[in-house]
């Protein structure tokens, strides 16, 4: 039966190593490093869903630079060199040669005004509207390449010219430029050839634009370049993760390696732990790639400090076996309930993660847990074939064991209370200084100085920001329009205060056909004027026909247009509105330098007053939810502080005490730590301090679950030890979430430990 | 004093080579130009302007003055048959007529006006090498008169502007700005005068 199990599993993951190498050129490009793919999405709002994929999808293919030098012309060299030097990647510039939006919106221009010639044109006599007709025909030079007759008023250059507010760029001598701080920019844009999560791509790209970035200081050493893309965090992460990956795996490695080959000194100890490791690797690495389209480098640096943990069931059955002479059978047969109880702890305590809305933790918690599987279960199956008859006590052991058993025990004396007391008194001071915060910004923060000059290119080009948004949806594309226009005028407000630096919206570029009409409409005002101008410059009768005979801009037109290109990531079109309901039409509103909070309440009031306007403040939704989920985790986290002694009783019964307290203690000084350090409360802390308890439970279970005291403590030491180790390692990780999580589970793991030999049973 | 011819001639070579990016010979019609044509601080005059809209048969005729500052910009007077002024600056395009403000477009808000109006300016002004860096130029000169005309190096500047052709002797008598749109603009100059000295009352209407 045991024979067969073992076959099976040694089967098992055979077949997934080979899947695993099968397709291992096609996962490593599936490994991601996008950070907002670690954000929690929102499943309610199925619509919010596909808007944020639509800009993300927009987003990450494409690469902005700016390059500024002393003057015009050395700018415009410094482009060149950085053309130079980005040549070969198979990148496509994009914006030079782009569509002139005049040619395309010329047939329809009847139907389009500004606000401000909208108003004129509502209260303008006769005699003013032939009056600006005439002194456009009589002056100098029209600022536009519309024949005078085709806009005698000059409305549709004015329209255009509002387009062209949307954006500081201008086409100039074949490059696009602008000004700003008085220093003349080239802005190059390009789309990637492929994903911006392609590994090798990223290395290669990073690497020729800092050559770009010496050529352009070369020719003026105080040049500007700047440079912004999803690309650039991925490649910043990739190596950031590469390089943590590396760090934290070799020194778990060698680290268990040389500890457990100093105490147990058996090469068969070590052959047993490298076949649980490997084991536990194959099994995490397999479901992550089975189940998850795009594995996160995230998960993968977090995967690599599970080694303390995989590590540690090998260790402890090697100690059940210290001086043990039993058979080997004997032993398994004896310690198999044991090892069932040591592997549902931490399982569950990975579970809880996965509970969470957070893609990235539901995908470490799935990694986390197939890998502690994989090495148990190798344990498990194999230990007896690999295992040697007996392993002999270790020499260099002795001094360590003879350390631990002279470890201070609890007793119920009247001295250990007072200390007791202190110490919670002490705790209790640091509790109430225990803040929380769930900024999710400050979790999940990409590398610091590629976001300031991401923020220093957003600027520079008046990109709107996708933290904060409008979400407008409605049955037909015309209703949407008319919403947009609606929810429009009352932003202008804002514009004219300063509140917001403005606004991207499909209707700026696409009026609603109630709009068209309405301009329509206001034109027939223009008729005596017409008349007038018409006697005035001889023109032939019927003159203003041509001009009012065209046709209404659709939706679709627009859309096929390539002039609608920059801005069809903000039109979502039909899309579903949850089960059963017919599908909506829907957009996006993007704002761009939101001056402060109260101006975001003030634009979270304004959805309310508009149908079908939604104010979606993504960093604040994502911190309210982390929030929710705290509450929630801390709920869970005192329900199995409470669930573990029952769950523990019938194996335990009176001596459960001896396994919980000490690690409820280390969880609570955990907390007084963090208190004290200022170092905030947050989801993670939660989840680590779970993780912390399912780790020290199983060290107090293995404790307690044998006599032979001095060596199960030296096991316990040795696996605490290695967990701290790569813990420790964790907690070095710039990812703050990596970070918080190593920071707690090596205080929690360093304290339960220090605490459990303390409230044994003495022998 | 000594070092002074070698000092200057450093100076002619160093404006050599930046006109080395140029045509040569190019270069050398414009400067020819130059030396024809009396630039002073200040000058003003009158001007008749036929203005030919693409479709429309009737020529529009204006007439006015004009107020020509080389460091302050341009005023461009229409007296008949309507009144309008147009007045280039540095930073804005202003447009007035009877019913006061036309148009303002000032070159922080739209970079296209800046383009504008180095443009009108370069061509009021007689700011020949303004106009060299964004148009290719031929001509000729004869005696003491002189004819060029201007082409747009941009495609972008080709869709506004086709052609500018000047012509003159001691000042810039006739200016011709063909628009892409098809519009064709005439101008005469006539009783220019030069001043060495901005007087306050001019510095005043710049303000």
């Amino acid at each position: 039966m045991h024979r067969l199990l073992a076959m099976l599993w040694l089967a098992l993951l055979l077949g997934a190593a080979c899947y695993l190498i099968a397709g291992w050129r096609d996962s490593a490009g599936r490994v991601d490093t996008d950070l907002l793919a670690l954000l929690p999405r929102d499943e309610r709002r199925p619509m919010l869903e596909t808007a944020l994929k639509a800009l993300a999808a927009q987003g990450e293919r494409q690469l902005a630079l700016l390059v500024s030098a002393r003057d015009d012309a050395t700018t415009r060299r410094a482009a060149s060199e950085v053309r130079e030097a980005l040549a070969g990647l198979g990148l496509t510039e994009q914006g030079a040669g782009a569509v002139f939006p005049g040619d395309f919106y010329f047939p329809y221009r009847q139907g389009l005004l500004t606000v401000a010639d909208r108003e004129w044109l509502a209260t303008a006599t006769p005699e003013a509207a032939t009056a600006r007709a005439l002194n456009l025909a009589y002056a100098l030079f029209t600022p536009s390449n519309v024949p005078w007759q085709s806009d005698p008023y000059g409305f549709f250059g004015d329209w255009l010219k509002s387009l062209g507010e949307a954006t500081p760029l201008r086409p100039s001598n074949g490059e696009l430029m602008l000004e700003h701080d008085g220093r003349p920019y080239v802005a190059l844009t390009y789309a990637l050839p492929q994903s911006a999560f392609a590994g090798d791509f990223q290395q290669k790209l990073v690497a020729r634009l800092d050559a770009a970035r010496d050529r352009v200081h070369a020719l003026d050493p105080q040049a500007h370049f700047l440079a912004a893309g999803v690309v650039l965090h991925a490649a910043a992460a990739a190596r950031q993760a590469e390089g943590e990956m590396s760090l934290i795996g070799l020194g778990s490695l060698l680290g268990t390696f040389f500890l457990i080959g100093f105490v147990f000194q058996s090469a068969r100890a070590l052959k047993l732990i490298a076949v649980s490791l490997v084991s536990g690797t194959v099994a995490a690495l397999f479901a992550a790639f089975l189940l998850f389209e795009r594995v996160h480098a995230v998960t993968l640096v977090f995967g690599v400090s599970l080694i303390g943990v995989a590590v540690d069931y090998a260790i402890l059955v090697f100690a059940q076996h210290l001086g043990n002479e039993e058979p080997v059978w004997e032993r398994y047969r004896r310690l198999l309930p044991t090892l069932g109880m040591v592997l549902l702890t931490p399982a569950l305590a990975y579970l809880a993660l996965a509970l969470t809305p957070f893609p990235g933790l539901k995908q470490m918690a799935t990694f986390a847990v197939c890998g502690i599987f994989g090495a148990w279960a190798s344990v498990v199956c194999f230990y007896p074939y690999l295992l040697p008859a007996t392993l002999p006590l270790p020499g260099n052991a002795g001094p360590v064991m003879r350390l631990l058993a002279r470890w201070p025990r609890w007793r119920n004396t009247g001295k250990c209370w007072g200390l007791a007391l202190c110490l919670a008194a002490a705790m209790a001071g640091g509790l109430a200084q225990l803040r929380t915060n769930d900024d999710i910004r400050g979790l999940f923060s990409g590398n610091a100085t590629l976001m300031a000059e991401h923020r220093q290119v957003a600027d520079i080009l008046h990109l709107p920001s996708p933290a904060q948004m409008f979400l407008l949806s409605a049955d037909t594309p015309e209703a949407l329009l008319q919403n947009e226009e609606a929810l429009i005028e009352r932003l202008r407000p804002f514009v004219a205060a300063n509140r917001i630096g403005g606004y991207e919206a499909v209707s700026r570029w696409l009026p609603s056909e109630a709009r068209q009409r309405q301009a329509r409409v206001l034109r027939e005002r223009l008729r005596v004027s017409n008349a007038r101008i018409g006697e005035e410059l001889e023109l032939s009768a019927g003159w203003d026909e041509e001009a009012s005979s065209d046709g209404v801009l659709t939706a679709d037109a627009w859309l096929a247009s390539p002039v609608s290109m920059p801005f069809r990531a903000l039109w979502l079109g039909a899309m579903p509105d949850g089960e059963g309901s017919a599908p909506r039409h829907a957009s996006m509103v993007l704002l761009k330098s939101l001056a402060d909070r109260d101006t975001a309440a003030a634009l979270a009031g304004l959805a309310h007053a508009i149908p079908g306007v939604e104010w979606v403040d993504q960093t604040r939704e994502i911190s309210a939810l982390m929030a929710r989920y705290r509450e929630l985790l801390t709920q869970t986290l005192l329900f199995a502080c409470l669930a573990v002694p029952f769950l523990l009783y019938p194996f335990f019964g009176r001596r459960v005490w001896r396994i919980v307290v000490p690690v409820l203690i280390a969880g609570g000084a955990t907390l007084a730590v963090m208190g004290y350090l200022g170092i905030p409360l947050q989801l993670l802390s939660i989840l680590a301090l779970l993780l912390t308890l399912g780790m020290g439970i199983d060290y107090a279970i293995f404790l307690q679950a044998r006599q032979t005291h001095a060596h199960t403590l030296l096991a316990t030491t040795l696996a605490a030890s290695l967990t701290l180790l790569s813990f420790g390692l964790l907690a070095l990780s710039g990812t703050p979430a990596l970070h918080a999580l190593g920071l707690t589970v090596t205080l929690g793991v360093a304290l339960s430990w220090l605490l459990t030999p303390v409230f044994m049973q003495k022998n | 004093m000594k070092t002074s011819p070698s000092w200057f001639a450093k100076c002619l070579f160093a404006a050599l080579t930046l006109c080395l990016a140029l045509p040569s010979q190019a270069a050398d019609l414009l400067a020819e130009v130059r030396a024809r044509l009396v630039l002073t601080p200040v000058t003003q005059g009158e001007f008749q302007q036929t203005r030919q809209l693409a479709r429309i048969k009737k020529p529009l005729i204006s007439t006015g003055r004009f107020l020509v500052v080389r460091d302050a910009g341009v005023i461009w007077e229409n007296l008949a048959p309507i009144e309008q002024t147009m007045r280039l600056t540095k930073n804005e395009i202003l447009q007035t007529g009877d019913g006061g403000t036309l148009m303002r477009l000032s070159t922080d808000k739209e970079p296209v006006v800046g383009i504008i109006n180095d443009i009108l300016f370069g061509v009021l002004a007689g700011e020949f090498e303004t106009l060299a860096r964004r148009f290719t130029y031929d001509g000729k000169v004869e005696g003491d008169t002189w004819r060029l005309g201007f082409k747009p190096r941009d495609a972008n500047l080709a869709r506004l502007i086709e052609t500018l052709s000047l012509a003159g002797g001691r000042d810039i008598e006739q200016v011709e700005i063909r628009s892409a749109a098809g519009d064709v603009t005439r101008i005469e100059f006539k009783a220019q005068t030069h001043a060495n000295e901005v007087s306050a009352e001019i510095r005043k209407r710049f303000e």
